[in-house]
């Protein structure tokens, strides 16, 4: 079984999918996909997952970059299948963790004390610089999470988008290739009508991600969407009516 | 700039204003609107100047375009009007009278343009450019203001608004610093402000092909050293300090605070002896505690319960040669109060202030602590996370086969290594010596048996006992074995902290 891809790479830079977990929802399957961005001898681990997947994760990871150089690891929000992992990788790597700082105060939880160790993003996001590309991290609030982002790298074009984009499917974003939209779109709507808070925060983020050159979006769950699959994805999403928008259907 | 610059940068700056225009001439008044619709988002149309004065009421138009001689109320009577209510409305007025008195009255009411009838497209375009100009220019001086003038912490500094990567506006400081006339001059300057910042270690300048600027901006509160020639050419030591202005993306209020006398740059120290720099950096280390004081900056604590490291940020209260106040999380208060003592790192600081705790108030959230003594190793340089085993965990250690007969106890214990205590060391153990390490990490239910092969790194010997730093050659196997015990440690000692400090 196929459970990682390279998404994109050259003399530079790296960027690989892990498809190491699933789980249910609504009787259906959620694929959960984990990232890694190298950048020469620089290294981001994006959304690792729960602490049941750690070994498999580090294993992979291990097999690209010597675990030393793993610098910095991105939750895009504090979900188990996103952050159930924190206390391994701090205590198995030296690096950074960053994450909303609206979810510092419950790293304790997680197993985490010393806040030298983790990097809390501010509401508005920030961008990490390397040579004249950067890492952004997009806010993404209220889609899901309260404190949620996306990230965006510059030199691949690559939009990591956290839960939005998840499509409920058994499809590993490791294994599945040339998506198109239309076919997905059912798998979506479920999860964003419920999941997001809102057409006010889709509308938002979609401003926001516009301003970047996206060509492949990389959700955490489901399939990559690329091309016009993306900008039709945009539109669907900038358009969606969930959360509270639809309060009388869960009040 | 020709007429189609003007225009392009008019269509470029005018679009999140809003305009009035007040003509009575029906023909003319669409023809006109048509026109400024092209570079307003939001035009608004009268027809007199009573309608043009309820429109002005209502709206709150940045600019006013009007006639003179209209029913109701004619166009100089509307604009005194509009004066009394808001000095600072910016109004054209437009006529087809070349009279002294109208011209003398619009200067006497504050009228910011007098044109003449039919108006010709490019010096309506340039006058509005003018304007705009002006109410940008007003409301950056009002925004720097407002960030600026009351808080102590910009008193006497050099201060630089900036939206992304251009400069808006300056102080008189700054202007006067690097012999600038005008926001202007400055402006220009600061597009090469890299080559103004010297290297110097542990300084803010460009370097690794990261701008200065970009660094600064993504450590927003942190404090950076700079080193800039002043007009004498001679060295100025700054703090540089960014803030976000709150609900404006990209603008920045960069502030330096001259700390030059504070003699912190190494030039001021060479002719100095080893007594002499070392007297030299205590008193540099209050100094720059003043400065972290005034300029509220965070300061980072270090403490540790049963090896694990617990840090948060803290601000400094009061300085004095003797002693400080901190004011920090309760967290870190809790870890203060059962070590008795910490340890404080800055970004301006080369080496960690350990000091002790004199008194602790929790209701206040204030600590005071004295005795400060410099180490020189950074606690923000440890990486890995350190643990405590139980104390039903077991060591044996073995050096060229044989094992030590001896009481060796685990300080604490990381994925990379550990750190021993021995009452004494056995001949022949130094640096870089092999030693074979039989672990039993855990509870006598949950035991984990490790076998590690491990080289001496460090020998401290205190008064009853020598520590040994070791570090690990682990096989992936078992470090994902000792990562798993670390977590559960990790997470078991957070609980019994935490159970302290319940009971208080």
């Amino acid at each position: 079984m196929q459970n990682e891809r390279i998404i994109f790479s050259d003399e530079n830079h790296k960027c690989i999918i892990f498809s190491f977990d699933d789980e249910e929802i609504d009787e259906s399957f959620l694929a959960v996909n984990q990232y890694l961005v190298i950048h020469n001898n620089s290294a981001v681990l994006i959304d690792p997952g729960s602490g049941a997947v750690y070994d498999e994760v580090y294993d992979a990871v291990c097999k690209h970059i010597d675990i030393k150089n793993l610098k910095y690891i991105f939750y895009s929000h504090q979900d188990p299948d996103v952050a159930g992992s924190i206390a391994r990788w701090s205590v198995g790597c030296g690096a950074k963790q960053i994450i909303s700082k609206q979810w510092v105060r419950f790293m304790s939880h997680y197993g985490l004390m010393n806040f030298n160790r983790v990097i809390p993003l501010e509401d508005k996001g920030a961008t990490i610089h390397f040579g004249e590309n950067y890492l952004k991290f997009i806010p993404a609030h209220f889609l899901h999470s309260p404190g949620n982002f996306s990230l965006y790298d510059s030199y691949s074009k690559i939009l990591f988008s956290g839960d939005i984009g998840a499509s409920i499917t058994d499809q590993y974003g490791a294994r599945a290739q040339n998506i198109n939209f239309e076919e997905i779109k059912d798998s979506l709507e479920g999860f964003h009508k419920r999941y997001m808070a809102g057409n006010r925060f889709c509308k938002a983020w979609v401003e926001k991600v516009k301003k970047q050159d996206v060509q492949i979006m990389a959700p955490q769950h489901g399939s990559l969407l690329s091309g016009e699959n993306y900008t039709k994805f945009l539109s669907w999403f900038e358009n969606l009516e969930c959360g509270g928008d639809l309060i009388e259907s869960i009040y | 700039m020709d007429d189609k610059n003007h225009y392009q940068k008019l269509a470029k700056i005018a679009k999140k204003f809003t305009l009035l225009y007040v003509e009575d001439n029906l023909g003319l008044q669409h023809q006109a609107s048509k026109i400024l619709k092209k570079f307003f988002n939001d035009v608004y149309v009268a027809n007199d100047g009573q309608e043009g004065f309820e429109i002005f009421k209502q709206k709150s138009p940045d600019i006013v375009i009007s006639d003179i001689k209209m029913p109701k109320m004619d166009g100089l009577e509307m604009a005194k009007r509009m004066k009394k209510l808001d000095p600072e409305a910016q109004i054209i007025i437009a006529s087809a009278f070349d009279e002294k008195d109208y011209l003398l009255n619009s200067i006497d009411i504050g009228v910011n343009k007098y044109l003449k009838k039919p108006i010709p497209i490019d010096a309506l375009v340039e006058s509005l450019i003018e304007i705009i100009d002006k109410i940008n220019d007003r409301n950056n001086i009002k925004l720097f203001e407002r960030y600026t003038a009351d808080s102590f912490e910009y008193q006497d500094n050099m201060l630089i608004l900036i939206e992304k990567d251009e400069v808006l506006t300056t102080n008189k400081k700054c202007l006067n610093f690097f012999s600038k006339e005008s926001n202007k001059d400055f402006k220009d300057f600061f597009r090469e402000f890299s080559k103004v910042l010297l290297p110097e270690e542990n300084f803010l300048y460009d370097k690794d092909n990261l701008n200065w600027l970009d660094i600064i901006k993504e450590n927003r509160g942190k404090l950076f050293n700079v080193k800039i020639k002043d007009k004498n050419d001679k060295n100025r030591h700054f703090v540089l300090k960014t803030s976000r202005i709150p609900n404006k993306d990209d603008y920045y209020i960069l502030s330096f605070d001259d700390i030059t006398e504070l003699g912190l740059l190494k030039e001021d120290n060479q002719d100095l002896s080893v007594d002499e720099q070392e007297d030299a950096e205590k008193i540099k280390m209050i100094n720059l505690l003043h400065v972290l004081k005034r300029n509220k900056s965070k300061i980072r604590l270090y403490n540790s319960y049963k090896g694990l490291s617990i840090s948060n940020t803290g601000t400094i209260e009061e300085v004095t040669a003797e002693q400080m106040s901190i004011k920090t999380t309760y967290l870190q208060q809790r870890a203060l109060h059962l070590d008795k003592k910490t340890i404080i790192e800055s970004e301006l600081f080369t080496k960690a202030l350990e000091c002790k705790l004199i008194n602790l108030n929790f209701e206040t959230q204030i600590a005071v602590l004295g005795s400060y003594n410099f180490i020189p190793n950074l606690p923000s340089e440890q990486k890995y996370v350190r643990v405590m085993p139980e104390s039903s965990s077991k060591i044996d250690v073995f050096f060229n086969a044989t094992k030590i007969m001896s009481d060796i106890k685990i300080i604490d214990i990381s994925i990379e290594g550990c750190n021993l205590s021995f009452p004494s060391l056995p001949a022949g153990i130094k640096e870089d010596s092999d030693l074979l390490l039989k672990l039993k990490l855990g509870s006598e239910k949950s035991q984990l048996s490790a076998n590690l092969k491990s080289k001496v790194l460090k020998i401290k010997e205190n008064s009853d006992e020598f520590r040994v730093i070791l570090i690990f050659e682990v096989q992936a196997d078992m470090r994902k074995q000792l990562i798993d015990y670390i977590a559960r440690r990790q997470m078991a000692l957070i609980r019994e902290f935490k159970g302290l400090q319940n009971a208080k």
